[in-house]
């Protein structure tokens, strides 16, 4: 019997079964603890809707993690944060609520990826801003790939820059 | 045959909120709204942004009450062949531990009498010795135990198709129209447009197809003197279309559980049409020799993840209940991308070949259409599909004389649905380009022929159909013809020389219909103790809104937005005992509990006329027969009806106190008043408008049912309609009546060297009605210009096996759109303002795609000078082309 595999996920100490190495991290969430935040769209690590972020050490950066593509083996001591980490006693956090705002999804499924992936891109920006002229190929850098079907991507843009915009210190 | 809405469905009116139909009642969150009338955000916008469950995907049997907790994860095997028979699978090579528990068979399913509801005509899963009707169709369903061994089971079973065994390669069966076809010939008078013959008009006569023919010689034959003499100019080209998946992001899923003791079978899934699911699963199991009776089919409606056509009537939902009956338990089957792309509904491949023909003046003369869909292994929608596109390829245009004839076949492709436009994309890509080549050879600004054959109330369409209402089409070329992206384009031309870049801007007209040639649409509004309202509606919201919308027009007549939405909600309104279709002696309209059609299926373009009508009808019900009567009791007189105004969230009349809704509700539950109103409403050219005699005095609103809820009570007081004023015999044939038209101007560049296109500029100009929700529709128009841009340039599905019907398709190989294919800088969308008085909203969801990919391909043959006809326009096509 293999050994089991411990993490944390939003914080709280997690053991995924041994037996069981190549179990992709969504499912893990989904069907073992029941957190189904974590989208599963392609399962190829194409779309990115699987999105979370993953912290290797405490002090490390947060990096983004495809949970389709990504077997429990891998996740032993690490920290890993998704969308219900996100809020704050059910409150959407300034992310989650200039998406609200901006009605920036309409069907929600591409929601959790795009929130993971810019929280790991703010938390770059926190580390090391960037200037004002960057911004935008610095968002497309981070969120480009994600694929939403629904919206034409206009106001997730408009969103997120809002955000980042009205968080000191994200922008040289 | 007389049936009633949903059959045999029991009726659970439950009180909100209710644990375990919380996936589809959404209590509106703090601070959503703005104020009356208005959304802040989404109503549904808070649970999804925060990751809690809303989508049939986030379930299992473990968060239904009530249910049993184990749940057997389903795999289905699919064929890979359809021009052999099928002999059987091979799982000898899973080991004893990985076996499904029960494996269904198609010869099992025939045995218990589980049958094909109408409008489905191949087996749900292929009997052993029998070829595979078409490429995908199941051959066995296999139910795992649990999820471990699923899982396992899966990896070794999965792209293996070694595990079913083929006998030798047979001849394909021959083709199959799927009925009922189109075929609309009209010829008007050759001024004033008066129909001499057309659909509409002629389409009731017994012997109307053999008429048709006669009409149509003489057509030809005046096309051919016409053109010969030089009279006429007639131009003709073909087009062909790629089948195109709707990739919803949500893969289907769902669980079910068959209670066989109860005999009653409960679904939570994501459907755009959870009343024709409910009657279907009812319908397979009603056979006299069926194994497995079922009295009652509860449905769980959940928020679809994207929709676009690819949940209408999916035939998933069926195999989710069949699994069900030979479980030992809930089943949950939850279909990856590969078994989406392999399986899920499609938009149509087509063919259209296609001719206009013009006098020598741009005057427009005569269309001839021919328009073939692929409608892969089932039937589904597909000849509703080829109908509307037999509308749309006459475009926004006034044509005397048009033969159209549309029709979907049988293939073995994948299934083709109503996917997002029902046939309109298709079509309007095929006119709108041929209109822009008529316009160059003719000489004539391509903006300006169009404005020479534009549609106006008062003329018909090319079924015959009357346009009764306002297009404004002339506006919309107007703000097209003067926007700078279109004055400027030459210069702007000029100023790509030197970057080895050819710029064109293209530009097309549609003139989209929402809505069906007859719509039911069914509305609850409550008013609770406190003075929150509530609002339950079958329909479904799959992202466009539809819920937010529902949810703020209570405001309209109760001055307060809902506290409480219940979308997806079939059950509730068997309630209404509502009946319909004929049976000879079936007195129709005279009997008061018949409607023509009890409902359809959810699609975004339904929301803004259809199901808004239905909630501000019924809020309006409300309003009279509630209301008002409380309010007159609370002022100690009857105050006049027109006085009172909604001020925030109370009744206000000229010289009395304000009255608060949670007073008049107070008052309401004290003295036993009505407290809900639960409505049925057709619309098919005009809204049915009836009576109803509610105390002492007729009421008139414009639906055909109604039912009044007292204060406390969740059974329904029917109210019999009379004086009904109803839908013509004639206007059933009109086909649609409806219209939300849109212009689109785009600006490229092309790479010459690559065939890389980029567009720089996307200007929608849409005349959208009245708008609800700013918002919800500029959302709408980006997502529809998205989709389209992914339809002309990138989205591409080969039939066959060398297309997703193999199993092995994913977003590897299918490239949808990506941010950067999307012009979100420079994406415009300019509505029109509403007429003065003009209270209409238009469903737009649909329309606002439509004429992105003609306007895309004018404007690369605007950069290139070379007309692309056949879709997706690759960078190799472009590449060829260029050569
Ligand atoms: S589900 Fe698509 S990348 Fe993970
Ligand atoms: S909002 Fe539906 S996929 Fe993005």
């Amino acid at each position: 019997m293999s050994k089991d595999i411990r993490f944390s996920v939003n914080g709280k100490p997690v053991t995924a079964p041994g037996d069981e190495p190549d179990l992709p991290l969504v499912d893990f969430l989904q069907e073992d603890l029941g957190q189904t935040g974590t989208k599963f769209c392609c399962g190829i690590g194409v779309c990115r809707a699987c999105t979370v972020a993953v912290r290797r050490h405490p002090q490390a950066p947060l990096e983004p993690m495809l949970s389709c593509s990504t077997p429990v083996s891998e996740l032993e001591g690490v920290d890993i944060l998704t969308v219900e980490g996100q809020s704050v006693d059910g409150h959407p956090n300034a992310l989650q609520e200039a998406l609200l705002t901006n009605f920036a999804f309409q069907c929600g499924y591409c929601t959790p990826g795009f929130v993971m992936a810019a929280t790991v891109m703010m938390d770059r920006l926190r580390r090391s801003p960037v200037k004002m002229e960057d911004l935008d190929p610095f968002i497309d850098n981070w969120l480009g790939d994600h694929i939403c079907r629904c919206t034409g991507y206009v106001r997730y843009y408009r969103a997120i820059k809002q955000v980042i915009l009205n968080s000191p210190g994200l922008v040289a | 045959m007389l049936k009633t809405a949903g059959g045999a469905v029991a009726l659970n009116l439950l009180p909100f909120p209710f644990k375990a139909l919380e996936a589809s009642i959404t209590p509106a969150p703090a601070h959503w709204a703005k104020g009356p009338g208005e959304a802040r955000f989404r109503i549904d916008g808070l649970d999804k942004v925060l990751g809690r469950k809303v989508y049939a995907r986030d379930y299992h049997a473990t968060d239904m009450p009530g249910w049993p907790q184990a749940e057997r994860p389903v795999m289905i095997i699919r064929a890979v062949h359809a021009d052999r028979p099928f002999n059987g699978l091979d799982l000898s090579g899973l080991p004893p531990e990985l076996q499904p528990e029960t494996i269904v068979t198609g010869q099992q399913i025939l045995q218990d009498g589980i049958i094909l509801p109408y409008g489905i005509n191949y087996d749900y899963v292929v009997v052993a010795g029998n070829v595979p009707d078409y490429l995908g169709q199941p051959v066995a369903f296999l139910i795992f135990k649990d999820r471990k061994s699923y899982r396992r089971a899966k990896k070794r079973l999965q792209f293996n198709n070694a595990i079913q065994q083929y006998g030798a390669q047979t001849s394909p069966s021959p083709p199959v129209e799927y009925t009922p076809l189109t075929d609309y010939v009209r010829k008007a008078s050759p001024t004033g447009g008066k129909d001499l013959f057309s659909y509409t008009l002629n389409g009731g006569d017994k012997d109307y197809t053999k008429e048709a023919r006669t009409v149509e010689n003489a057509i030809n034959a005046e096309i051919a003197n016409k053109t010969a003499s030089g009279e006429w100019v007639q131009f003709q080209a073909d087009f062909s279309m790629q089948a195109m998946d709707p990739m919803f992001m949500e893969p289907e899923a769902g669980i079910a559980w068959y209670d066989r003791n109860k005999a009653s079978l409960s679904l939570v899934l994501g459907t755009q049409s959870p009343d024709g699911d409910i009657s279907s699963a009812l319908d397979i199991f009603s056979s006299d020799n069926s194994h497995n009776p079922i009295k009652t089919v509860n449905l769980t409606s959940c928020y679809p993840g994207g929709g676009f056509g690819g949940r209408d009537k999916s035939i998933f939902t069926l195999y989710l209940a069949i699994a069900a009956v030979y479980a030992n338990g809930p089943v949950r089957i939850a279909q990856d991308r590969f078994e989406q792309f392999q399986a899920g509904l499609k938009r149509h491949a087509c063919d259209i070949s296609q001719s206009l023909v013009f006098d020598k003046k741009g005057q427009m003369q005569a269309l001839n259409a021919r328009m073939d869909f692929d409608g892969g292994g089932r039937k589904n929608l597909s000849p509703y599909v080829a109908q509307l596109a037999g509308l749309c390829v006459g475009g926004g245009y006034e044509i005397p004389q048009s033969v159209i004839k549309a029709e979907a076949h049988h293939s073995v492709n994948v299934t083709g649905g109503s996917q997002r436009g029902f046939g309109g994309p298709q079509a309007f890509f095929a006119t709108e380009t041929l209109m822009d080549e008529a316009a160059e050879s003719l000489a004539i600004d391509a903006i300006e022929l169009r404005r020479m054959n534009m549609l106006k109330r008062g003329m018909n369409t090319v079924v015959g159909g009357p346009i009764l209402e306002e297009l404004r089409l002339g506006e919309i070329l107007d703000k097209a013809a003067h926007h700078p992206v279109w004055r400027d384009r030459d210069k702007e031309r000029q100023k790509h020389t030197g970057d080895g870049q050819l710029y064109g801007v293209g530009f097309a007209l549609s003139n989209q219909a929402y809505g069906t040639s007859g719509d039911g649409m069914l509305g609850y509004v409550s008013l609770g103790p406190d003075g929150s309202l509530q609002v339950t509606s079958n329909a479904v919201d799959m992202g466009n809104g539809s819920a937010t919308t529902l949810a703020v027009v209570t405001a309209t007549y109760l001055g307060r937005n809902a506290d409480v939405i219940t979308m997806g909600d079939a059950a509730s309104f068997n309630q209404l005992q509502l009946q319909s279709g004929y049976d000879g002696a079936n007195p129709g309209w005279d009997n008061p509990r018949w409607v023509k059609k009890v409902s359809g299926s959810s699609s975004a373009c339904l929301t803004a006329f259809h199901q808004v009508h239905a909630i501000e009808q019924a809020s309006l019900v409300l309003l009279e027969t509630a209301i008002l009567p409380a309010a007159n009791a609370l002022w100690k007189k009857d105050v006049d009806r027109r006085s009172i105004r909604w001020r925030n969230g109370a009744l206000t009349s000229p010289g009395n106190r304000p009255l608060d809704l949670s007073e008049i509700a107070r008052w309401i539950y004290d003295n036993d008043g009505y407290a809900g109103a639960m409505i049925h409403a057709y619309f098919q050219a005009e809204w049915v408008q009836a009576e109803y005699q509610i105390g002492n005095r007729p009421y008139r609103f414009a639906i055909d049912a109604l039912g009044l809820f007292k204060a406390g009570s969740f059974s329904p007081i029917l109210v019999n309609r009379q004086n009904g004023v109803y839908p013509s015999d004639e206007s059933a044939r009109y086909s649609r009546t409806t219209f939300a038209p849109c212009g689109n101007l785009i600006a490229l560049t092309v790479d010459p060297s690559s065939g890389q296109v980029r567009i720089l500029n996307s200007i929608s100009i849409l005349n959208a009605g009245r708008i609800i929700t700013k918002d919800l529709v500029e959302g709408q128009s980006e997502g529809g210009i998205a989709m389209a841009i992914g339809y002309t340039l990138l989205e591409d599905m080969p039939p066959g096996l060398s297309g997703p019907a193999a199993g092995n398709w994913n977003l590897n190989r299918y490239h949808v759109p990506l941010a950067s294919d999307v012009p979100i800088h420079d994406l415009n969308l300019e509505t029109l303002l509403p007429l003065p008085g003009d209270r209409t909203a238009k469903g737009i969801a649909e329309a606002v795609m439509c004429s992105v990919a003609p306007a895309i391909a004018n404007a690369l043959a605007d950069a290139t000078g070379k007309r692309f006809r056949d879709l997706p326009i690759t960078n190799a096509k472009i590449l060829e082309a260029l050569a």
